[in-house]
């Protein structure tokens, strides 16, 4: 018997129980939609992550501290490997480099009249916008980053992050106001523009900004010249690979160290993408695990179509026996209940798409989630309700196609 | 020539059935041959083994001893599913309870078999269409099974065991369910087969009035033939 046809007797069989259909589907609705739900968080995550980078992909980060096997060390604690000269010095011999600017952190309680906000304040070069692809919010006050001149001169100026302003400011005006960071005053000189929260980054902006001179002199009070990293931005993409290697080298040669005789560098270099993949998978590993937890409502739901098929098959025994007698083989039989079962599951599943889409918009606007639909989210739902309708449906599409005609023709 | 003109030959069949850890036997040895052509109605006390020499002589079900040939063939130790075969291509049945599919139309009632013979669609819908005027319920060709008569779903049932043609159609008391009425009027109609068609026709039936259709009449009693006339 041909596919078309049978797949005509198993809808017309689920149409005639619309309800009992319906509250089966339930089941694989919510499966479906958990899942793809779960996987919409994930892919909205990693759009962020994109988005995060995009325009930074000409970055390069140096750290202090070895690269260890397999993976990329912290490092950063107590090595004080990397120097504000490493930083000067790839600036001036480095023609593959286009932007250069040393990095100094700390955590810092800020006060603004009587209101403390801790934050975390990073002392960095007059480069650092460029490369970080940071801009000055002009909806709040006419701010400005500060210059080189203002670097080499050590002032106490800061430009605020986004979280920072808002904390400590509300909607005032902040430019030209002086804060206290660490009790020491400092002018406001801009406010950056927002980038949003980003799950597992922390808020980026939480943060103020200040020249690596003031930070190091004033917040830092520090004796030698250590920082805790170098960002750089490589003069193209293409010349990313060229900007690692004139890098390491050049600081190979200022730390003294000989690649040749074995010994390890006490820097690591790190390119953007490199950060991306290593972020993208933490949070596919996270994505899949939620995606597992999601996948559990599937298998009720598909113990529910094996319940509607085992009550379908009782149901129609001497439909059965008729069809049998009349010339359908067991495996005619077998199909046929198996396509019900699959069909079953294939609107299921598309309602649960819907039910994602919902569940997603929820998520948006109730926990300020990312979310976007993966763009194979259909196929994957039409995959696991395939997989799904297949494997509940099996048992009872092979009990109905092994009933014994003359029996089944009998049964009341 | 003895082979060409018998349709049905019985050799010792034997059928128990199990009851718990006892066996029941329901036929006890039968010999027996039905020619082409023949009009042969099943008599018989209630119990007395008809509907079980039915389901074999159908191929529903198989013997436990002793060899069944159906137009030439030893169809006795067939497989399941070359017996269904068989079912589909050369028997047509007919059901007291008529039997026909609940929730589609008379048509595709009709259409089942050839479909699955594997006949194209559109081949037995034309096909169908003929059957159900042959049974003269053209006009009836999309009504649901639930929508007709007990009368006219007998005749779809009919149309139906008519549909691949088959040489053999069988009947388990066809007119158990009809008034006297309706049944002259299927018995008619099956006469018709067998006399205009050449159809083979076995029906079972304890009337002695749906019998006389009949050219000859088996009397069963035990699981053996008793006799015949
Ligand atoms: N599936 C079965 N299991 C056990 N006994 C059966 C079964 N089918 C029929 N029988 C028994 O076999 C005998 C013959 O039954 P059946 O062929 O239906 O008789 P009839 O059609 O002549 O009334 C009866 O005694 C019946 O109880
Ligand atoms: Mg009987």
């Amino acid at each position: 018997m041909n596919i078309t046809t049978t797949i005509s007797f198993s809808v017309r069989a689920l149409m005639k129980n619309k309800f009992r259909s319906f509250l089966t589907l339930l089941g694989i609705i919510f499966g479906v939609g958990a899942v793809i739900m779960v996987m919409s968080l994930g892919y909205g995550a990693q759009l962020n992550i994109e988005e995060r980078f995009a325009g930074m992909s000409n970055n390069l980060s140096v750290m202090p501290g070895s690269r260890s096997v397999g993976r990329v060390s912290t490092g950063a604690g107590g090595v004080n490997t990397l120097t504000l000269e490493d930083a000067l010095a790839i600036a001036d011999e480095c023609p593959n480099i286009s932007y250069v600017s040393p990095l100094v952190s700390t955590r810092s309680m800020v006060i603004y009249k009587s209101t403390n906000w801790p934050t975390t304040v990073q002392g960095v070069g007059s480069d650092f916008p460029v490369i970080g692809d940071w801009q000055i919010d002009a909806a709040k006050g006419d701010g400005r980053f500060f210059s080189e001149d203002e670097v080499h001169a050590g002032l106490k100026i800061c430009v605020l992050g986004a979280e920072v302003y808002s904390q400590l400011f509300g909607g005032a005006d902040a430019v030209g106001e002086i804060i206290r960071i660490n009790r020491q005053p400092f002018t406001v000189i801009g406010v950056l523009a927002a980038k949003g929260q980003i799950g597992g980054f922390g808020n980026r902006d939480d943060v103020i900004m200040m020249p690596y001179t003031t930070a190091m002199s004033r917040l830092l009070g520090k004796v030698d010249s250590s920082i805790n990293q170098i960002q750089l931005s490589a003069t193209s993409t293409d010349a990313l690979n060229a900007a690692i290697a004139e890098v390491t080298e050049l600081l190979r040669r200022r730390h003294h160290i000989e690649a040749s005789d074995g010994s390890a560098d006490d820097f690591t270099v790190r390119n953007v993408a490199e950060v991306v993949s290593l972020a993208q998978s933490s949070t596919e590993t996270m994505t899949s695990l939620l995606v597992a937890i999601a996948a559990v409502s599937l298998l009720v739901g598909g113990i529910g179509i094996m319940n509607i098929m085992f009550a379908s098959v009782t149901e129609r025994t001497r439909e059965i026996g008729i069809r049998r007698a009349i010339g359908a083989k067991p495996r005619d039989i077998r199909l046929q209940f198996l396509i019900e079962a699959v069909t079953l599951c294939l609107i299921g599943g598309l309602l649960g798409i819907l039910a994602a889409v919902g569940g997603a918009a929820i998520l948006e606007s109730v926990f300020k989630s990312r979310t976007a639909i993966p763009p194979n989210a259909i196929l994957i739902a039409f995959g696991i309700s395939t997989g799904v309708g297949t494997f509940f449906g099996y048992y009872p599409a092979f009990k109905a196609s092994k009933l014994n005609v003359i029996e089944a023709l009998r049964y009341e | 020539m003895q082979a060409e003109t018998e349709l049905i030959r019985l050799d010792k069949i034997t059928k128990n059935y199990r009851i718990g850890h006892e066996w029941f036997p329901a036929l006890n040895g039968i010999s027996h041959v039905i020619e082409r052509g023949e009009f042969v109605a099943i008599m018989g006390p209630s119990g007395s083994g008809k509907s079980t020499l039915m389901s074999i002589l159908g191929c529903l079900d198989g013997p436990t001893a002793g060899d069944y040939f159906l137009n030439g063939k030893k169809v006795s130790d067939l497989s399941e599913n070359q017996r269904t075969e068989i079912r589909n291509r050369e028997i047509g049945f007919v059901f007291q309870a008529f039997n026909l599919i609940p929730r589609t139309t008379t048509l595709e009632n009709i259409e089942l078999p050839m479909l699955y013979g594997n006949v194209r669609k559109k081949i037995a819908r034309a096909k169908a269409l003929e059957k159900l005027e042959l049974v003269g319920l053209a006009d009836k060709k999309n009504n649901r099974t639930n929508q007709i008569s007990g009368g006219e779903m007998q005749r779809v049932a009919i149309a139906r065991a008519l549909a691949n043609d088959p040489p053999l159609i069988l009947a388990d008391e066809p007119t158990g369910n009809l008034d006297t009425k309706r049944s002259n009027e299927i018995m008619d109609f099956i006469r018709m087969l067998n006399r205009e068609k050449g159809i083979t026709v076995i029906i079972v039936t304890h009337e002695p009035d749906i019998g006389g259709y009949a050219q000859r009449r088996i009397h069963m009693r035990d699981g053996l033939i008793e006799r015949e006339n």
